[in-house]
This record gives C-alpha cells, sequence and structure tokens, in this order.
C-alpha cells in the first residue's frame, strides 16, 4: 500500500468515529431497556443483597446519565468489560478464549462463499443463455430463503449423520480434526451468503463484458486469459468487495448461527446462552465485540477496494 | 428495452413453458393459501396443536399426515397453528418500520433543513448496526417475546423507508399537479395526504413484502434459538428446534417445518422482486 493508501485509512477512521459513539451508546443503554433493577439483572439470579449493593454502586444508578456513561466508556478503556454473572469469569477472558472459532468461521465462511459465488457468477454473466445459468438463477433465488440453522441441520443430517462423514458438533482434536469440524460449518455460511455474492458479481461482470474497452481489447485479438486477468477481474471485483462489507453483519450473524447448530465454542455460541440465562454483562460485551467487528470489517472491505482499484483512491 | 429483447428471445426458445403462470402469480396463490390455512387453523387442523397423545414420534401415517412429535403432538396441526403464530409476528415487525419510516421520511423530506439533515445523520450511523445481534441483546435485556422483536425491528427498519419516501415527496413536493393542488388553496396537509403520500406508497409496499422476508427468517432463527416465542407455542423456527434432537431418527420431524420457512420465504421474496422491478420499470418509463 502506498502512502495514499494510509491517508485513505486515516481518513475512513475518521468516518468511522460516529459509528463507533453511536455503538457504544446502544450497547450503554441497553441497560436502561432491563425491566426492574438493572443491579440485580447485571449482578445475576445468584447474588446477595451485598454484592446486588455493590454492582449497583459500580453502576452509579444515583448518579446522572452522562456521568454514567462516562465511566463507561473510561472502563471500556481500561480493557474492563464486566464480569459473567454466572462464573464471575471476566468477559474479557471468556472473548479471548472464543475469538479463535468465530475468526475461523468468518475466515472457512468468506472462502466457502467465493468458492461457491465465483464459478456461479461467471457462468451468469460470459454463458448467460446456457442451460446451467438457468439453474444457476433458480437454485440462487431458492437459496437467498434458506434458513442457515436449517441448512445446518440438514447437512449435518445428511452428510454427518447418515454418511457418516464429517463430525457434527463440537470441535475434534487435532489440526485435521479442528479442519473437519470446520467444514460442514464454513459451507453451511457459503451457503447463506454467496447468492448474494454470485449475483452481485455477475452484474458487473456482464456490465464489464459489454464495455467498450473489453469489446477493444477482443477485437484486436486479446486472448481470453489476459482479458480475464487484465480487464474482468479489476473491474468486476471492487463492486462484489463493497457488496461483502455490506454483508459483514449477515456474515458475523451466521458464524453465530453455526456455532449454535454445530456446538463450537466461539463468541455467537457463547452469546445465545448468555441471553437465555440473562448473563448481561457477558451479552453487553459480545454486543459490543460484535459491533466493532463489523466496523473493522467494512474498514477492511474500504482498504480492499482502493487497492483493488486505484481511481477510487482520490475520491 | 434490452429486457424486452431478452424476454422474446428466452420465450421463442421454450414456447412451451410460456403457457405456464409465471414464478410470481404462483407465489401469490401460494401466500394467499397459507393466509388462508392461517386464518382458518382452528377450523382446518385434524388436532389440537397442544393435545399430547401416547403415539409420540410416529411418522407421517393416516392418521397423522405429518406424523407426531416427541409428545405426541400432531405435527400438520401444529405447522398450521404456526403459520398463524408467525404471520401475527411478521406483519407487525414489517408493518412498524414502514408506519415509523414513512412518517419520518415524509417531514423530514417537507420540512428539509436542519430536520432533514438530523434524519440523514441517524440513518446514516444506524445503518452500521447488525441486525440481528441487536435482536439478541435486546432479547436479554428486555426478555424474550414479541415486544423485543418489535422494537428491534422498528429500531433498525425504518432507515430504508424514511430514505425512500424522503427522497420521493422532495421529487414531488416540486411536481406541476401539487403546485396546481397549492393555489387552488389546498393546506400543506392535504397537499401530502392526498397528492404526495400515495405516490411514495407504491414504493414503500415493495419494501414492505421484502421485509416480511426478512421478519420471517428472524422470529424464526430466535425461537431456534430458544429466544424467540414461550416454549409450547406452536412456530416454525421452534419446531425445527425442539425436534433436533430427534434428527437423526427422525428427519421428516426438522425438515417439514424448516421447508416451510423455505417456502414461505421463497414466495415471499418472489412477489417482492416482482414488485420491486415492476414499480422500477415505472419510474424509468416517466
Amino acid at each position: 500500500m502506498e502512502g495514499s493508501g494510509w491517508r485513505l485509512l486515516g481518513r475512513r477512521l475518521l468516518q468511522v468515529l460516529p459509528v463507533l459513539g453511536l455503538l457504544l451508546v446502544v450497547v450503554f443503554a441497553l441497560q436502561a431497556l432491563i425491566p426492574g433493577d438493572p443491579a440485580r439483572a447485571i449482578a445475576g439470579p445468584r447474588a446477595t443483597e451485598a454484592q446486588v449493593a455493590h454492582v449497583r454502586a459500580d453502576l452509579g444508578l444515583d448518579e446522572t446519565v452522562t456521568t454514567r456513561f462516562a465511566s463507561y466508556v473510561g472502563r471500556l478503556a481500561g480493557g474492563d468489560l464486566g464480569e459473567s454473572n454466572r462464573s464471575d469469569v471476566p468477559v474479557t477472558q471468556i472473548i479471548g478464549q472464543r475469538v479463535g472459532v468465530t475468526l475461523s468461521l468468518l475466515l472457512g465462511g468468506l472462502v466457502a462463499s467465493v468458492l461457491l459465488a465465483g464459478p456461479a457468477a461467471l457462468v451468469l454473466a460470459l454463458r448467460p443463455r446456457s442451460r446451467a445459468a438457468w439453474v444457476i438463477e433458480r437454485v440462487l433465488s431458492v437459496a437467498i430463503n434458506l434458513p442457515s440453522f436449517w441448512v445446518g441441520l440438514m447437512l449435518a443430517t445428511v452428510v454427518g449423520l447418515r454418511a457418516g462423514l464429517l463430525p457434527v458438533g463440537g470441535l475434534e482434536p487435532g489440526l485435521g480434526g479442528h479442519l473437519r469440524s470446520y467444514l460442514l460449518p464454513c459451507l453451511t455460511i457459503g451457503i447463506s451468503l454467496s447468492p448474494f455474492l454470485a449475483r452481485s458479481a455477475a452484474t458487473s461482470l456482464r456490465e464489464v463484458v459489454a464495455s467498450d474497452y473489453v469489446v477493444t481489447a477482443r477485437s484486436v485479438g486479446a486472448s481470453g486469459t489476459f482479458l480475464f486477468r487484465r480487464h474482468l477481474l479489476r473491474n468486476a471485483l471492487p463492486p462484489t468487495v463493497t457488496l461483502l462489507g455490506f454483508q459483514a453483519g449477515a456474515l458475523l450473524f451466521g458464524t453465530v448461527i453455526v456455532e449454535q447448530t454445530f456446538a463450537l465454542p466461539g463468541l455467537g455460541a457463547e452469546m445465545i446462552t448468555a441471553a437465555a440465562q440473562r448473563d448481561f454483562p457477558v451479552v453487553q460485551g459480545l454486543t459490543l465485540v460484535f459491533g466493532l467487528g463489523i466496523i473493522v470489517f467494512n474498514l477492511l472491505a474500504d482498504v480492499a477496494v482502493s487497492v483493488l482499484d486505484p481511481r477510487t483512491r482520490t475520491a | 428495452m434490452s429486457q424486452a429483447v431478452a424476454g422474446v428471445h428466452a420465450s421463442s426458445r421454450s414456447g412451451r413453458r410460456m403457457a405456464l403462470p409465471r414464478f410470481h402469480q404462483v407465489a401469490a396463490v401460494v401466500l394467499v393459501l397459507v393466509a388462508v390455512v392461517a386464518i382458518a387453523a382452528p377450523w382446518l387442523a385434524p388436532y389440537s396443536p397442544s393435545a399430547q397423545s401416547l403415539d409420540q414420534i410416529r411418522p407421517p401415517s393416516g392418521a397423522h399426515a405429518l406424523g407426531t412429535d416427541a409428545l405426541g403432538r400432531d405435527i400438520l396441526s401444529r405447522m398450521m397453528y404456526a403459520l398463524r403464530t408467525d404471520l401475527l409476528l411478521i406483519v407487525p415487525a414489517a408493518g412498524l418500520p414502514m408506519v415509523v419510516g414513512t412518517v419520518v421520511g415524509t417531514l423530514a423530506g417537507y420540512a428539509g433543513g436542519v430536520l432533514d439533515a438530523a434524519v440523514r445523520w441517524i440513518a446514516d450511523v444506524f445503518q452500521g448496526l447488525p441486525l440481528y445481534i441487536f435482536l439478541v441483546a435486546l432479547v436479554a435485556a428486555m426478555g424474550r417475546g414479541p415486544a423485543s422483536l418489535l422494537v428491534a425491528f422498528t429500531a433498525l427498519g425504518w432507515i430504508v423507508y424514511a430514505r425512500l419516501v424522503r427522497t420521493e415527496v422532495r421529487r414531488i413536493k416540486t411536481a406541476g399537479f401539487v403546485e396546481a393542488a397549492y393555489l387552488l388553496g389546498r393546506s400543506s396537509p392535504q397537499v401530502l395526504v392526498q397528492h404526495v403520500l400515495p405516490h411514495a406508497l407504491k414504493q414503500t409496499a415493495t419494501y414492505f413484502v421484502l421485509d416480511l422476508g426478512m421478519a420471517l427468517q428472524g422470529v424464526a432463527v430466535l425461537s431456534f434459538f430458544n429466544l424467540g416465542v414461550k416454549s409450547g407455542t406452536p412456530e416454525l423456527g421452534a419446531m425445527v428446534a425442539d425436534a433436533q434432537i430427534f434428527i437423526r431418527s427422525s428427519t421428516w420431524m426438522v425438515a417439514l417445518p424448516g421447508a416451510a420457512i423455505v417456502v414461505l420465504g421463497v414466495c415471499i421474496a418472489a412477489v417482492g422482486d416482482h414488485l420491486s422491478s415492476r414499480t422500477r420499470g415505472e419510474s424509468d418509463g416517466r
């Protein structure tokens, strides 16, 4: 990345600040939605009166909202996300133990999506009249409506339980076991994300194929692979990466769903368990982490676009 | 224009297919049928959705067309009632954002200035929030139930409508027939309701249909996480979740309610896409 790339990153970081601020406000405001006594809810059902009083003092419920918000942000800045009210384990420690699984799923899910969407988009854009394109169109319009928890369960049944080919719950030990355990979850994420990607990529590919410079390059006898690498990929990729940024929320929630479906010990499964048990500090901390994740993902998408397409750097 | 040419090509190549009804028409019929079944569930269902029996986990048979679940409840009856539960949840979950967004968008577009800028800024910032994760967090804070669902969908769903209606209102505000209405002595609210809003509503209807699909997925996945409807309530996602532990021996128990979600989702999307391509075509033609 050249100097202009860094400058762009700096500018994007500035644009992110209001989003970050709102995220903090929303996560903080979740407390206000707790019916009854928030101190009791946060301390949890096992807490003694003294502990509830302690939490109330910590939250500063008698102070003004702005003071409380300031002290909340202050604690966050110090790396303090509170403690689980089930186990008294610091939320940061829970995140540290589980973030690896979620990141692996994100990466694997992205790879699976690209592997599924890429060929589909190429067929749709380059052979739009073919029988294969017709079939792909129909498959995509169904796939876009598949609930991914159901896809995961069905994959688990057919590939995992019936055929006994792959593990369907938890992480198997060892690197090979880990890889095998991640295969079906990542495929599930891929199936739910790839329809969006394939459609967007096909649209941008079609535009490029019809553009004057490709027609010209063809007419002067440029080879297929040269055309593909030099013109098609370069120009069709940036809009698709931008779309991927928009889909960051769906991608992250996809990891939540498959962690729950395949019993993987990641951040999402923890959030669902915590929400069901009203473990509010954990839910609050994880909401913040997921929100930050989306902001970071969008930044990365922006940077990737600027690397792929130099024209966007000055814009 | 190019689409019309492509259409001629496709139809001449497969003339036999032309006689069949179009996909969105079939989808619309399916949706009407679903609504009828949901409304008439108490009369149509062969059993009570909560009646338990000793015939537990039976595959489809003459007595129970879609089999029975772990408590011996009739799955067909439960699915009929589940459609009722789901429709009663997703219609408000998609409708409330539309109402809020339309009101906000109309005010912003009509008033302009500071209000307009503020709404645009809030919309920009809110859009970065992840809907479903926000949904889970809200349920954790407020407790499970329809209220959390409505709040979360409205908090994030109004943006699309507000943007759309705002743009439309600003565009139409200066149109000839609106200025004519003013000259005839109509007041601003009258002009807004009689002339400006009907134009904007045509497009919001499209989004409403597509949002029904989003809400359906949201309701189902929350129930699957055991964060949605109260346990025991017949709901499609909850039925999938309840049957999950029997998936190896009795796959149909998971497959059927899941397939119902898929069919419903595909039909909603087909109708929504058709509406959106029609409204887009109209505004292009103008």
